[in-house]
Order: C-alpha cells, then sequence, then structure tokens
C-alpha cells in the first residue's frame, strides 16, 4: 500500500482508463488515434504513426457530454509535445505507444475531462453505485446481528459512517447514470 | 478504537445472546413454564404470565439443546435465581410481564454446559461478521482496479479503507474468538 501511495504522489493528476478516438495534428500531419488513459496532463494512446519525441503537437477531442438527460459534443482542444513513443510489442512493432503532454489547461477544461471519464465509464459508475447499496443492504444485517453479537455494533457505526460518507458522491454517480441511460435510450 | 472496544468488552461481563430455550420457574407457591428471550451466563429475560415481585427467590431450570434446531436433549441446567426487573407488558394476551432474572450459583458443569451452549450460538454470528470485514477488504481491491477507470473510486477506495482499519482490531478478535468456539465443537 505504500509503495502504491508513493507512485500516486508523484503523479500530479491520476490517470484514467478510457477507450477513445481522438485527432491528433501536427504542422505536416494529421490522423486519428485510440486514446488508452488519460490524465488532466496528458493521454497515453496507440497510434501507426511515429512521431519523434519532444514533436510539438495538437490534440482535439470531441468530447460528448451528457447534459439534461441529452448528449452534447463539446470540444476540447490542446497544444501538447510529445513524451514518449515506443514500439508496441503486441503487434508486431507495426504500432506505437504514444505518450502526449498537455501544456497547462485550465479548470474548467479538467473539469471537461474528469466528467466525460466518469460519463465515458458508466459500468464502473454503476459498480460503485452498487458497492454503495450492498454496504447498505450490510446494516440491515447488522442491526439484526447486533442482538446476538456484541461486536456487530461497532461494525454498524463504522459501515454507517463509511455510508454517510459516500451518500454525496453516490447521490451525483446516481444522477448521472440516469441522465446518461435516458439519453442513450432517446437517442 | 481498539481501546473503545476493550473498554465495551470489559463493560459487559457476560454478553447477552438472543436464544430461545424452554424454561421452568418455580417457588414453593407455583410452578411456570416459559421460554427465554435472551440469555447470558449471568440471567436470563422472559415473558411471564403472572406477577413476580422483584427479590423473588426463584428456581430456574432449562433445558439446553445439543444443537441448534433444538432437536436432542443435552442436559437440564438448574440454578437458584432471583427476580431483578419486571414490566407489564400492555396488549399482549398471554405473556403479560417481561421479566429480568439473576441467577445465582450454577454448578461447575452446569455453567459449562451454559457457556458452551452460548458461545456456540455466538459462532454463526462471529462468522457472519468475518465475512462482513473480509467483503469489505475485497471491495477496497476492486476498488483499486476501479481507480484506474474512475475519478470517484479514489474516495470510495479512503472511506472503505478507513472503515477496514476501524474493523481490523474487531476482526482480529472475531480470528480468535472463532478459533476458540471451533476448538470448543
Amino acid at each position: 500500500m505504500k509503495k502504491y501511495d508513493t507512485i500516486k504522489d508523484k503523479r500530479v493528476y491520476n490517470r484514467f482508463k478510457v477507450n477513445f478516438s481522438f485527432e491528433i495534428k501536427g504542422d505536416d500531419f494529421s490522423f486519428r488515434s485510440e486514446m488508452k488513459d488519460i490524465s488532466c496532463s496528458g493521454l497515453f494512446c496507440q497510434t501507426e504513426h511515429y512521431i519523434a519525441p519532444k514533436t510539438e503537437l495538437k490534440v482535439v477531442l470531441n468530447i460528448p457530454i451528457c447534459q439534461d438527460s441529452k448528449i452534447e459534443k463539446k470540444k476540447f482542444t490542446s497544444l501538447g509535445k510529445v513524451v514518449r513513443i515506443d514500439p508496441q510489442v503486441e503487434s508486431a512493432g507495426a504500432d506505437y505507444n504514444l505518450g502526449i503532454s498537455f501544456d497547462p489547461i485550465t479548470q474548467a477544461e479538467k473539469d471537461l475531462i474528469l466528467r466525460f471519464i466518469s460519463q465515458r465509464n458508466v459500468k464502473e459508475s454503476e459498480e460503485l453505485r452498487d458497492m454503495y447499496y450492498e454496504l447498505k443492504k450490510t446494516i440491515i444485517k447488522l442491526e439484526a446481528l447486533e442482538d446476538s453479537h456484541p461486536t456487530a455494533e461497532h461494525f454498524c457505526k463504522v459501515i454507517t459512517q463509511a455510508i454517510k460518507e459516500l451518500d454525496e458522491v453516490v447521490n451525483s454517480l446516481d444522477q448521472e447514470i440516469t441522465e446518461i441511460k435516458k439519453a442513450s435510450f432517446e437517442r | 478504537m481498539t481501546k473503545n472496544i476493550e473498554k465495551k468488552s470489559n463493560s459487559r461481563q457476560h454478553p447477552r445472546f438472543i436464544v430461545v430455550l424452554p424454561l421452568q420457574i418455580s417457588t414453593e407457591d407455583f410452578t411456570l413454564k416459559t421460554t427465554s428471550k435472551n440469555i447470558s451466563c449471568s440471567g436470563v429475560f422472559c415473558y411471564v404470565d403472572r406477577f413476580i415481585p422483584i427479590d423473588t427467590d426463584i428456581n430456574v431450570s432449562m433445558r439446553i439443546f445439543n444443537n441448534s434446531d433444538g432437536q436432542k436433549a443435552q442436559r437440564t441446567v438448574k440454578c437458584k435465581a432471583k427476580i431483578v426487573r419486571i414490566e407489564t407488558l400492555k396488549n399482549r394476551e398471554n405473556e403479560t410481564y417481561r421479566v429480568g432474572i439473576a441467577f445465582g450459583a450454577i454448578e461447575g458443569n452446569d455453567l459449562a454446559t451454559l457457556k458452551k451452549y452460548i458461545q456456540k450460538k455466538n459462532l454463526k454470528e462471529a462468522k457472519e461478521l468475518k465475512r462482513l470485514y473480509l467483503r469489505l477488504k475485497e471491495m477496497a481491491a476492486r476498488l483499486v482496479e476501479v481507480e484506474e477507470c474512475h475519478p470517484t473510486a479514489e474516495h470510495f477506495r479512503k472511506v472503505i479503507n478507513t472503515a477496514i482499519i476501524e474493523l481490523d482490531a474487531a476482526a482480529h478478535i472475531l480470528d480468535y474468538e472463532i478459533y476458540e468456539l471451533k476448538t470448543l465443537e
């Protein structure tokens, strides 16, 4: 756990796995690539094109954002540069793994990226929500156990506190999931 | 957190457990039959259909079964006891009083039988609590993976990890309790 935390501390922004097609533009090239992960400071993708490290480029993302049960495309563009390019071993050297760092982006753009990640990974949103409901069911079990085991009361207090701390985020998750589903259905 | 648990354990010398056992209460004047609602090694709580004043000396006999579904009687535990609490229950047709009984001295073998029975009863609940604790650990492990895909997962992981830390000491005690109870079996 310590090792994990140390790695986390070095990285200013967390990276999140997201599969998404986007556009990379340079002075003399332009192509689409498949994003594998993204953070507020850069992204990692796979491409067939070799671009030398430190090459300056522009990243263009047409981000679908669900708002008021409707999906709207929001354009995110950022200047950046290649910080890493490695041959992709799995596909016999034909493709490359490409790491791009963004020039500093605004808080609104950071919020947009985080919202995009959260909405894109709706399966994980549902999994988190399900965990929360599992904790709620656990409370019912613990209340029943309280009469027959002295330790159940302590368990009940701890889990109740955990639920309280998750209430707000689950409320947002719930709303987001409902909106995404409604928007998908209406499409 | 450990301190809290220890403090609590110490203040409750004999934990009470919900156990339904056939019970006979008798004095020189009457004998009545009922069932226990909860029991500890120091007393029993039940409903009766007649008023018995506080501090009345009584004889209690309990049939202890050797399995939880109550099919095979193991032995009858008898002891002197005293009424320590009685409350009138309204809106009940048959059992009209709620009675707290404190056991007097219980013979060594009978006390061991009673303890063993209560402990056996306790094993199932201890295992259930341990299972819930392990489930939290599974959740925390899964959240490390989900964290790679979802910004909210980090908050979830921190909350669940805090809960696990707060339950660690209790889970350790449960482990020991389960080991001991299994040994008794």
